[in-house]
């Protein structure tokens, strides 16, 4: 994307947020909002090391989950403000994110293996969560309301809360774009196309794949201490739970996996859609949500992999052109022609 | 035992030729060369100062650069941004680095493909792709593994301009080739590998004729200098 069209998109984004609350005044349609944003905030930062670097991973609800009770603790049994929790927040979460990084990429774990493990430290963090007593376990914490201001982070109303996670959306997308710009995104994108290459070239593998996990690390957990102080209640489920992880990385992959809009894109698509259908069966097929995720996912996989931010390039090769080389895709996964060789001979 | 006790050296600005049947060990040679492979044994000396243990990136760093023998391009970035990546290394400025770049591929005769994605390229522009990003670091020796494989004769002579050209540019080469043509055109000298052993060396012409070096090649595509 150039500096110019990613300039026009991002006024007229700004524009739309700032005057968004002055015309939705619906108190329901108002949270749906914050929560698509806040989605479309996690994807922008798990795409840092997921989709930028290609290190998929399954445990940023850690991060999420370090972000929201961190603060919490710090505001309930000291009385600290949200802020300060927040970037105490950030920076455990960020040691965290460099030291499981270092582990995993010290020893070479890469592709399926790193996303296991990740997956096994954001378990461990659940467990420690439900069974440990002062996060009180599944019980949750519900924080208390200490009145409305910027210091205590908390607002009567929701439009604050709107704008501020449209502030870090805007501030997420602006980040990614600079990086994607900047020597920090090129080394980023060498490492994940092809880590031998991106050596030869004088690219140290290793110090970009952490640098990655450590600011999508440290941004996750903003998310989460956000989302800590808005919704005013937090337990090991609804925050560490492996959907968080799972949320993040299909909105970004359905979005468009290392492009700097697709992520949020894929998550204004989906999030309503959850949305709907919870509305729609209310307490009936509970998570079939997950049945359109998953049916979306594999149509986007197939047909069009770039993602959302892919299709004005899939459009130009024609709908033909899209549906042989899905097949193609589908007959490869399926390993059809193997078959129908095996059958013939 | 895939390398046994290899040693050769190079001078500053001579072609160096690798060439041995397959299996032979040459790729391994430049593996532990560029520090992508760490020898049991042994020592590799660059420009007097010891390089072995250190990782491919540092070594990059110090004007030691490669190509891959199967190219290795950036598929989602374009031509221009795959040479970036190299250009980066040497600068945190971006319209330098793109300025170097765009020079680089001038060079290598593909500055109007710069906005082409690399995976939608053909053979030839992808060995000249790994070229133009082996030049982006500024090197004073590269490392050609099999350039010329899979490219026609027409190209062949495509691709000996522009290794002439890095020649030319100071940059010092040892080429692992298979096609005798060119190892006999452009080498100063020559090194033979065989079961990872070093078992000749010396100019083109005597290599070729080498009774040992003969011998090893029995059995597998007869080399065109004695034909």
């Amino acid at each position: 994307m150039t500096s110019r069209n990613f300039v026009i998109v991002l006024s007229i984004s700004l524009l739309s947020l700032l005057i968004y609350p002055l015309l939705v005044t619906d108190r329901y349609i108002l949270h749906v909002s914050i929560i698509v944003m806040l989605s479309a905030y996690l994807a922008c930062s798990w795409n840092i090391l997921g989709g930028y670097v290609g290190q998929y991973s399954l445990g940023h609800a850690a991060f999420f989950g370090v972000g929201a009770y961190t603060s919490t603790l710090l505001f309930m049994h000291w009385g600290l403000s949200p802020w300060i929790g927040l970037l105490t927040g950030a920076c455990i979460a960020t040691f965290l994110g460099l030291f499981v990084g270092f582990l995993c990429f010290r020893y070479g774990v890469k592709g399926p293996y790193f996303l296991l493990l990740s997956l096994a430290f954001s378990e461990i963090f659940y467990i420690v969560a439900v069974n440990v007593e002062f996060t009180r376990g599944e019980i949750g914490i519900t924080i208390p309301f200490r009145g409305g201001s910027f210091a205590s982070f908390q607002y009567a109303q929701k439009w604050p809360y709107f704008y501020t996670i449209s502030a870090m959306l805007v501030v997420a997308v602006l980040l990614t774009f600079f990086i994607s710009r900047s020597k920090l995104g090129y080394f980023f994108v060498a490492v994940r196309e092809s880590e031998s290459a991106a050596q030869a070239m004088g690219v140290n593998v290793m110090t970009y794949k952490l640098i990655a996990a450590g600011v999508s690390a440290f941004m996750t957990s903003i998310g989460g201490t956000f989302y800590a102080q808005y919704i005013m209640y937090i337990n090991p489920s609804s925050i560490i739970g492996l959907h968080v992880s799972i949320d993040m990385l299909v909105y970004s992959i359905v979005g468009g996996l290392g492009t700097v809009f697709g992520p949020a894109l894929g998550a204004f698509l989906l999030v309503p859609i959850a949305v709907a259908m919870r509305g729609w069966l209310g307490g009936s097929f509970i998570g079939v949500h997950l049945i359109i995720y998953g049916a979306i996912l594999i149509v986007v996989i197939i047909f069009i992999p770039e993602g959302l931010m892919g299709i004005r390039q899939a459009l130009k090769l024609g709908s033909g052109s899209i549906f042989r080389r899905g097949a193609k895709r589908f007959g490869h996964a399926l390993n059809l022609k193997k078959k129908f060789s095996d059958r013939i001979s | 035992m895939a390398v046994n006790d290899v040693s050769f050296q190079i001078m500053e600005g001579e072609i160096l030729g690798m060439i041995g049947p397959n299996g032979a060990g040459k790729t391994t040679v430049f593996n532990l060369i560029s520090g992508f492979l760490k020898p049991d044994a042994g020592l590799v000396r660059f420009r007097d100062e010891v390089i072995t243990g250190l990782r491919p990136d540092q070594i990059s760093h110090k004007g030691l650069g490669r190509t891959f023998q199967i190219p290795q391009v950036f598929a989602k970035f374009s031509l221009l941004q795959n040479v970036m990546v190299g250009c980066f290394a040497r600068t945190y400025v971006r319209s330098l680095a793109k300025r170097n770049a765009e020079r680089i591929l001038k060079a290598m005769g593909l500055f109007n493909k710069a906005e082409i994605l690399a995976k939608k390229i053909n053979l030839i522009d992808r060995k000249r792709l790994e070229l133009a990003k082996a030049m982006s670091i500024e090197p004073q020796l590269i490392l050609m593994d099999e350039l010329m494989a899979g490219l026609t004769p027409t190209e062949i002579k495509e691709a000996l301009v522009l290794v002439d050209q890095i020649r030319s540019s100071g940059v010092t080469i040892i080429l692992i080739e298979h096609v005798m043509d060119v190892v006999m055109s452009v080498s100063d000298r020559v090194i033979v590998l065989h079961h990872g052993s070093k078992i000749s060396e010396g100019s083109p012409e005597a290599v070729c004729k080498d009774k040992v070096v003969i011998d090893a090649y029995l059995g597998e595509e007869e080399p065109l200098c004695w034909r």
